[in-house]
């Protein structure tokens, strides 16, 4: 108990370390605090964005699904390509855009582009209102872990405070550099725990080849969709595809990662490595499978991973991956924490509360931010039950719907205002009505894909039918495109030809101090 | 398609193809226990080749720069 207790100990302090280090380097500008002032290396950047993107959800409630509904969480291995593609495709364009016009935000290049105000706090509202459940998620993961990995000896609710007291130290003192140093160990953590975990809970049912042989004869029905319960069939294998992997990519902490990166090389490694780093849910498949076999009777299913660990690993062994476990929702949390502050203090603090506050006013505001939304967290992981797959794929699907703006901002000069935000209202409407409202969501597919149809449909129906008259703001994107073009893709450039000339006229963008 | 060399087409279709095999409702063909594969459930052993064909694309489309040509403009050039 000692020794698990120490690993604990030394979880908790060395990121403390870690963080408290890297913060030498800060600065006190709120570039440098949200962004580390658009110079992250790529080995943080890899790091950083696959700690953020694997989170709870994947070292928890990964092993619960292959627990509970049989082999559908195996499209998480299509859903980190997607997420690496899009991290690729999108985040390159939105890196670029961001560093022209000094973007923080999702609303800042949204609200920017649409030219509309109500986008922009629409925008907002919706990171804010759908992170804080997925960040609730997190917190819950991580003190579930620390509780059993401690055998009881640091309840839930003080697990819990823990792990957030620590994260506030080092977010407030470094920002994002210090989440992007932690999250090295985080990830490198995450990742052996989730493998290893896997194939030692796999070896007590005799290896790999045995689990699958006598699981065929146990239960065949985990095997194949729709799993044990009949409900998770193709779908439910679709929706968690595109549901997942778009509404964690649109999360404001995934934002804040394409902003951060120095250079935009990085970007077309990105895929492979975050598609690579995907082998590791064999670890989750092994775990999830060997648990029907040896503990088919466990009541709260997130919590398979953490009782064999207990039951059939040494002591140390267990508590050093679940202390891996926690990574995987501290990496998540921290960043998430960071984000939110950010919305808070970008988004509404400087641009409707004090327009002149000064940069370091504009950096305690995202310190107390943190503190402010950490607290709200807490509170929910102390009172709303849930699991985590259930709450977390609630909360992706309302974040999923701000691709189609994106995609409109980045792609299309003919993305109209009007067409965006109808298209947010009718999408995220759909998803509170089929998720918590009377509506089911019809053909078994999830309420977000319905949500992520609705607004396609009212986004190019309407930017067709009407016009935008600030020709201003569209040809400043139209040049910004072409400059991107130009950079990194030069075949594209006859395609500008067959446009009319815009006349670029010489506005200049304020930046972000002056706004 | 005009603006699309070969290789930047060829990387993309394959890319098409891949997410396919695995989000297309063609997965309900291979949702199914046999043939084992080395021990492995057919779904999951379909799931695991085209994971690795997808990766290894990604990894040939950061060595040839994603299909485009290197850049040889300087990125400030206004267009004509």
């Amino acid at each position: 108990m000692t020794g698990s207790l120490l690993i604990i100990a030394a979880f908790m302090i060395i990121p403390l370390l870690v963080g408290v280090l890297s913060a030498r380097q800060s600065q006190e500008t709120s570039e440098d605090f949200f962004v580390q002032g658009r110079a992250m290396g790529s080995i943080a950047v890899f790091f950083t964005v696959a700690a953020t993107w694997w989170s709870a959800f994947a070292f928890l409630g990964s092993n619960a699904t292959f627990y509970t509904n049989g082999p559908v969480f195996l499209t998480a291995l299509a859903w980190n390509l997607l997420f690496g593609f899009m991290y690729y495709w999108i985040g390159k364009r939105v890196w670029f855009l961001g560093k022209r016009f000094n973007y923080l935000t999702p609303s800042d290049l949204i609200g920017d582009f649409y030219n509309s105000e109500a986008l922009r706090i629409t925008v907002a509202a919706i990171t804010l209102v759908f992170t804080v459940p997925y960040l609730q998620i997190q917190l819950t993961g991580g003190a579930y872990l620390i509780e059993v990995a401690s055998g009881g000896l640091i309840p839930f609710w003080l697990a819990a405070l823990l792990f957030y007291f620590i994260i506030i130290i080092y977010v407030w003192i470094g920002g994002i550099r210090a989440i992007a140093w932690t999250d090295v160990i985080y990830g490198a953590l995450l990742f052996f725990g989730m493998m290893y975990a896997g194939y030692y809970i796999s070896t007590q049912v005799g290896g790999p080849s045995a689990l699958f042989s006598q699981l065929q004869q146990a239960s065949p029905e985990h095997l194949t969709m729709p799993g044990p319960n009949g409900t998770m069939g193709y779908p439910m294998w679709f929706s968690l595809f595109a549901i997942t992997a778009i509404g964690a990519f649109m999360g404001p902490q995934i934002w804040l990662r394409m902003y951060s990166v120095k250079h935009g090389k990085l970007f077309n490694l990105m895929p492979f490595l975050l598609g690579l780093a995907a082998f590791a849910y064999v670890g989750s498949v092994l775990s999830g499978y060997s648990g029907v076999l040896l503990e088919p009777n466990v009541e709260n299913p997130d919590q398979i991973l953490p009782i064999m660990l207990m039951e059939y690993a040494p002591y140390l062994l267990a508590s050093l991956i679940m202390a891996a476990g926690a990574s995987a929702a501290m990496s998540t949390a921290n960043s998430q924490i960071h984000a939110v502050s950010t919305v808070v203090t970008m988004d509404i603090y400087k641009r409707y509360v004090n327009r002149d506050a000064s940069q370091a006013r504009i950096v305690y505001i995202g310190r107390l931010s943190l503190v402010g939304f950490s607290l709200v967290a807490y509170i929910m992981a102390l009172t709303v039950p849930g699991v985590l797959v259930t709450i977390g794929i609630a909360a992706l699907a309302g974040t999923a719907q701000l691709v189609i703006p994106t995609l409109g901002a980045i792609t299309w000069k003919k993305a109209h205002p009007t067409a965006a935000l109808v298209g947010l209202w009718a999408g995220v409407g759909c998803v509170l009505l089929m998720t918590f409202g009377p509506l089911s969501a019809p053909l078994g597919f999830h309420a977000g894909i319905w949500g992520l149809l609705l607004n396609i449909a009212l986004f190019v129906g309407l930017s067709h039918a009407l016009h935008r008259r600030d020709t201003a703001v569209v040809e400043r994107f139209t040049q910004a495109r072409y400059d991107y073009d130009a950079e990194y893709h030069p075949e594209r450039l006859p395609s500008y030809t067959q446009e009319p000339k815009p006349s670029y006229a010489q506005e200049t963008k304020p930046s972000i101090a002056d706004r | 398609m005009k603006y699309l060399p070969p290789l930047k087409l060829a990387l993309y279709s394959g890319m098409l193809l891949g997410f396919f095999m695995l989000e297309s409702p063609i997965i309900m063909l291979a949702n199914r226990i046999e043939p084992m594969l080395m021990g492995i459930p057919f779904l999951l052993a379909w799931n695991l080749f085209w994971w690795f064909a997808l990766t290894a694309l990604f990894l040939v489309a950061y060595l040839t720069n994603w299909g485009s040509p290197s850049s040889t403009a300087n990125h400030t050039i206004k267009q004509p």
